[in-house]
């Protein structure tokens, strides 16, 4: 099977493992999303200006298209995952061999613990962000081009529109620059670049603060308030490693998990586990491992720091998913590129070099 | 390919679970037993496929777990007056006023949270109901102040005649 061939069989397999959500219904919070929304059922005015406007103007879309019929909402969840996967196999094919960008699009496209995301409507706001990250990065390591000046910052502020935790969105184009041009930083300085790009930051900054501002008023609720800042972290921990296996497997996924029965020791355990995560992260930077480390924990670092009366839900792993993903995928490649007779059968049973360094080549 | 068609399936199946609120729940119970807000989901979800009887124990179940103080007070506090809440929903539903009505003032008469909004909601319903029209008006708007994702229904034809 050719490298194009997978990619398309991956997309196939996608829309089949969802092609169930054609005959779902509306769940839990879809009816506040759609029915109680004003705005997508058209009792009031659109404004772009506002919370999630271009989550809210997909679904307005959809609502102009085909009313209250969930299957057109279902359609778009479906179709956007697809895209992104794309955009993931392009941004990973930067930096990874031929195998490590199909495991990577594989893992993001068929993990378990994607399908909140996707098959829950409301997961919208995860699949709109996730394509504003994922654009503005596949622009960050395509050749440069004056434009892209504008069109990263634009993809990105449309991220945010979408959903407010794209503001790492700010944090990850810089991370895979720096992956893709190790001395960036020192060519910056070198060219006196490093005052601009701070006055370009900070504009930047104020941008993602006016989108945010409206959070400010936001009830810390129950898990926030009651808890304490370490309970809290120590409960955000305990989710994040529960949902670690469900990349690879479905045991235990649901929309509502119990974690307020976890013994206290074993929370303080995961965060002190988290707290060992971004180290490794930071001792492993610039190997693309660490590169996908990097990216799963800044991903995830809103949802340690914003207190939501919510614990941490499958769904809110959609974007850090794109690292473990990506570390995953260049693990998995290195691991086989170490053991010869695994690396010779398998380009034997493919008929491909899936190790063949294309952009060395070209 | 093998791990794309593992994973496919594994999906596949755990999509299936969000086909609808029964489904939804139903699993989040399988994996949550002891959690009060899933069984009081997954008794409304009961209560909209039209098994009453089914989501009134549910309910209950929700009740007794709600007072596991290993849990956060607010959240027990919570779950608990939401299932009472739902509970008065099917006394509305089984037509029965006198029982909703009650219901509904012991919700209304807990200290921590006298203005719990899904009950005042739910006494307006009542009031519309009973053509208390204007008390209906004030206290869907009183609940939606309360908490602003409730939407004001539209009044019944008894108060807009």
């Amino acid at each position: 099977m050719s490298r194009l061939s997978f990619l398309f069989f991956v997309l196939a397999l996608t829309v089949l493992a969802y092609a169930s959500t054609w005959r779902a219904s509306f769940v839990y919070e879809d009816a506040r999303t759609i029915f109680g929304n004003g705005e997508v059922q058209q009792h009031e005015p659109w404004h772009l200006l506002q919370l999630r406007s271009l989550s809210e103007g997909s679904f307005l879309l959809n609502h102009m298209i085909d009313g209250n019929n969930p299957r057109g909402y279902h359609a778009v969840n479906v179709a956007v995952h697809c895209v992104n996967g794309v955009l993931v196999f392009v941004l990973a094919w930067a930096f990874l061999e031929p195998l490590g960008a199909a495991v990577a699009m594989t893992l993001f496209l068929l993990a378990p613990v994607q399908t909140e995301a996707v098959a829950y409507i409301s997961g919208r706001t995860e699949l709109l962000s996730a394509f504003g990250i994922l654009l503005a990065c596949v622009l960050a390591v395509s050749p440069p081009r004056a434009w892209h000046l504008i069109a990263i910052p634009g993809v990105l502020l449309a991220g945010l529109l979408a959903k407010e935790t794209a503001a790492v969105g700010f944090l990850l184009v810089p991370l895979v620059c720096l992956q893709q041009w190790p001395t960036l930083l020192k060519d910056l300085r070198l060219y006196g670049w490093l005052p601009a790009m701070a006055i370009f930051g900070a504009i930047v900054i104020g941008l993602a603060g006016l989108i945010l501002w409206p959070l400010r008023h936001l009830d810390p609720g129950t898990v926030g308030s009651e808890r304490g800042v370490l309970g809290f972290l120590a409960i955000q921990s305990t989710a994040f490693w529960r949902y670690l296996p469900m990349v690879v497997s479905s045991y235990g996924q649901t929309i509502d998990h119990d974690f307020d029965l976890i013994p206290h020791a074993l929370g303080y355990a995961a965060l002190l586990g988290i707290g060992g995560l971004y180290a490794l992260a930071w001792k492993a930077r610039g190997t693309l491992v660490g590169f996908g480390l990097a990216w799963t924990m800044i991903a995830v670092a809103p949802r340690f720091m914003i207190r939501i009366p919510e614990f941490l839900n499958e769904h809110q792993l959609y974007v850090p998913m794109i690292g473990i993903a990506f570390g995953l995928g260049a693990f998995m490649q290195w691991a086989i590129e170490q053991w010869h007779p695994v690396r010779d059968w398998f380009v034997a049973a493919s008929g491909h070099d899936w190790f063949c360094d294309d952009h060395e080549a070209a | 390919m093998v791990l794309a068609l593992g994973l496919a399936c594994l999906t596949a199946r755990q999509v299936g679970v969000w086909h609808d609120e029964l489904s939804l729940w139903g699993r989040a119970v399988q994996v949550s037993s002891l959690r009060p807000r899933v069984r009081v989901n997954y008794g409304r979800a009961l209560q909209i496929a039209d098994q009453d009887t089914l989501a009134l124990q549910e309910y209950q179940r929700g009740i007794a777990l709600s007072f596991d103080d290993r849990r956060l007070p607010g959240a027990n506090l919570y779950a608990r007056l939401a299932a009472e809440t739902d509970i008065a929903t099917v006394l509305i539903h089984q037509q029965n006023v006198q029982g909703a009505w009650n219901q509904l003032a012991m919700v209304l008469n807990t200290p921590e949270w006298p203005l719990f909004p899904y009950a005042v909601f739910h006494r307006g319903v009542l009031e519309a109901i009973t053509g208390q029209c204007h008390a209906a008006a004030r206290d869907w708007l009183l609940a939606s102040h309360e908490d602003g994702t409730l939407v004001t229904p539209t009044m019944p034809k008894i108060c807009l005649d």
